[in-house]
């Protein structure tokens, strides 16, 4: 990357770094639940937009993360760094262990495979005495927006420094060899499988830790909110919105889409998710490849570019 | 580097079972160093799935491979790139979405001696790209290439794992005389620059001159095995083979 990049980059962290020093604490707590979505977008982007594997297992991640940092600090004690740190572990985890049979799927089976497991595994956590069973867990109460917001900050930075690193290395390249044809990358000497688990297990070290954040900035978890699906559903938007395999697109992504879905609710309450899904709609429908790429082609290729986008999707 | 002696590939009674189909049965024959093997039959013979036993793609029902004496069984197909293997797809299999040059650089970066920096693997790949003739072309996507292009392109992929032994999978199959006859000679280049080659083709002029030896499968069997010339005038591969096109 250029100068410029970066340096619009470090002005735009310092700038959001500042919003809890100077606006609405109102506007405080819409960054948070924003920056954390972008962490999801992010690791969604790692095995959805990098590896090319659409993942509807990210929420699982969350969710153990959620209950790893819960279960840490309501049973245990712990600190909360300790329990973000058991949160991260259980979910890196899991997903190491079950990446292995599930990535060996492709397609729609890999989709569904993983849609199941959120489901089984929210299962387990509703039926088990230490999670709190159906009823969840109540974490301890902290006053500290702002500690919560330049946390969730910090985790942004610090999963799209990774995605970036992805974008320029030679793990990062295996991973969008897969993407593009993993038969013709196996045979060019790329280890798939051990790629494939280590992008899920990175996807799910990110997503755990948006998850125990999460957790204790709202103090209160159930199976229901944790292993949410529709979570899921969100951080793909998000991450194809934005543009995915992209270094910055699913950041993008989660503050354009958290923003239009915060005026639509507040301007036209009622059918506010049917404007939402109509600009997903027009957004796909314009830029196929994402905003962010869109974007990037205009000044270089000006209108026709925008049209050439247009006549491509055959509106 | 010795023609003779010990050989660098070698298959000993291998075969392979697909359900109820003998692909290929009892098949064995030995692949010296610095040696061009042309592998022929009619379709359905049994070729490719010999290149993807060899590659790793599948593993055989029986029998056993030796890739510089040491035994191929269980090893997986990416470590059997990096041991030097390299292979085109008879269907080419770029990476769609990545150019020309990024195509070439995957191979650059995890081969045999791979450049784990970016830069340098991209600067082997440009070598390779120039090498095959496609080095005007580095910055277009893959899927813009036109047929004789992706063929040069599957050679660049492979050689840029700089292979001890390179499997073409009919990469002559489409081409007219003229390209033809550029491809037998960057394969000459090829083995001039030390690799040892295995080359499918339906291409009788091109492997007359091309192969040092010719092995003939048909039905899975190994029929035929000798210098080009002695092969193709075998009663057995005529009928078997050629005869329906001589007359």
């Amino acid at each position: 990357m250029k100068a410029l990049p970066w340096g619009l980059a470090v002005v735009a962290v310092i700038a959001l770094a500042a919003v809890p020093f100077t606006l609405s604490p109102v506007l405080v707590q819409f960054g948070i639940s924003t920056l954390l979505l972008a962490v999801l977008a992010q690791g969604w982007n790692i095995i959805g937009g990098f590896t090319g594997y659409a993942s509807f297992g990210n929420s699982v991640f969350y969710g153990l993360g959620t209950y790893g940092t819960a279960v840490a600090m309501t049973q245990f004690h712990q600190s909360f760094a300790l329990g973000l740190a058991v949160g991260a572990v259980v979910s890196v985890a899991f997903a190491l262990l079950l990446g292995l049979p599930v990535l060996r799927l492709r397609g729609h089976y890999f989709a569904i495979t993983t849609l199941a497991l959120s489901q089984a595994v929210a299962a387990i956590i509703a039926n088990l005495d230490i999670t709190g069973r159906n009823t969840g867990l109540i974490l301890p109460l902290i006053r500290g927006e702002t500690m919560f917001y330049e946390m969730s900050l910090g985790l942004v930075v610090a999963a799209t420094l990774t995605v970036w690193w992805l974008s320029r290395s030679r793990f990062g390249f295996g991973l969008i060899a897969i993407r593009e044809r993993e038969d013709a990358a196996e045979v060019m000497g790329i280890p798939t499988t051990r790629y494939k688990v280590f992008a899920f297990g990175l996807a799910a070290l990110f997503s755990a830790l948006a998850g125990g954040i999460h957790a204790y900035w709202i103090t209160f978890i159930d199976p229901a909110s944790a292993f949410d699906i529709s979570l899921n559903v969100r951080m793909i938007i998000m991450a194809v919105f934005g543009g995915a395999g992209t270094v910055i697109g699913p950041v993008v992504g989660a503050f354009l889409l958290s923003g239009v879905a915060e005026v639509l609710a507040s301007t036209i309450t009622g059918i506010a998710s049917l404007f939402f899904g109509l600009v997903i709609i027009a957004a796909v429908v314009f830029t196929p490849s994402g905003v962010i790429t869109a974007v990037r082609r205009l000044p270089r290729r000006g209108l026709a570019a925008f049209l050439d986008a247009v006549r491509e999707t055959r509106l | 580097m010795t023609a003779s002696g010990a050989p660098l590939f070698e298959a000993r009674t291998v075969s392979k079972r697909f359900a109820g189909l003998m692909a290929l049965s009892g098949v064995s024959f030995q692949h010296h160093e610095g040696e061009i093997l042309g592998l022929i039959g009619p379709n359905g013979a049994g070729k490719t799935t010999l290149i993807n036993l060899i590659s790793g793609t599948l593993e055989p029902t029986a029998g056993s491979l030796y890739f510089e004496g040491r035994p191929l069984h269980g090893l997986a197909t990416y470590r059997r790139a990096r041991l030097g293997i390299g292979r085109t797809f008879q269907i080419m299999k770029p990476f769609p979405g990545l150019s020309v040059l990024d195509n070439v650089t995957a191979g650059a970066l995890f081969g045999r001696t791979p450049e784990r920096q970016m830069v340098r693997a991209r600067e082997a790949a440009a070598h390779w790209l120039e090498f095959v003739g496609l080095g005007d072309k580095l910055d277009q996507p893959a899927d813009a290439l036109g047929g004789p292009d992706r063929k040069r392109l599957e050679m660049a992929k492979a050689l840029a794992l700089q292979p001890k032994l390179l499997l073409l999978d009919e990469v002559m199959a489409g081409l007219n005389a003229v390209e033809i006859d550029e491809v037998v000679a960057l394969i000459r280049r090829i083995r001039d620059s030390g690799t040892t080659i295995l080359v499918i083709e339906h291409v009788v002029k091109a492997i007359r001159q091309l192969s040092d030896r010719l092995l003939v499968l048909q039905y899975g069997e190994l029929i035929a095995e000798g210098t080009a010339e002695a092969v193709l005038e075998d009663p057995k591969v005529i009928e078997a083979y050629l005869g329906r096109r001589r007359h």
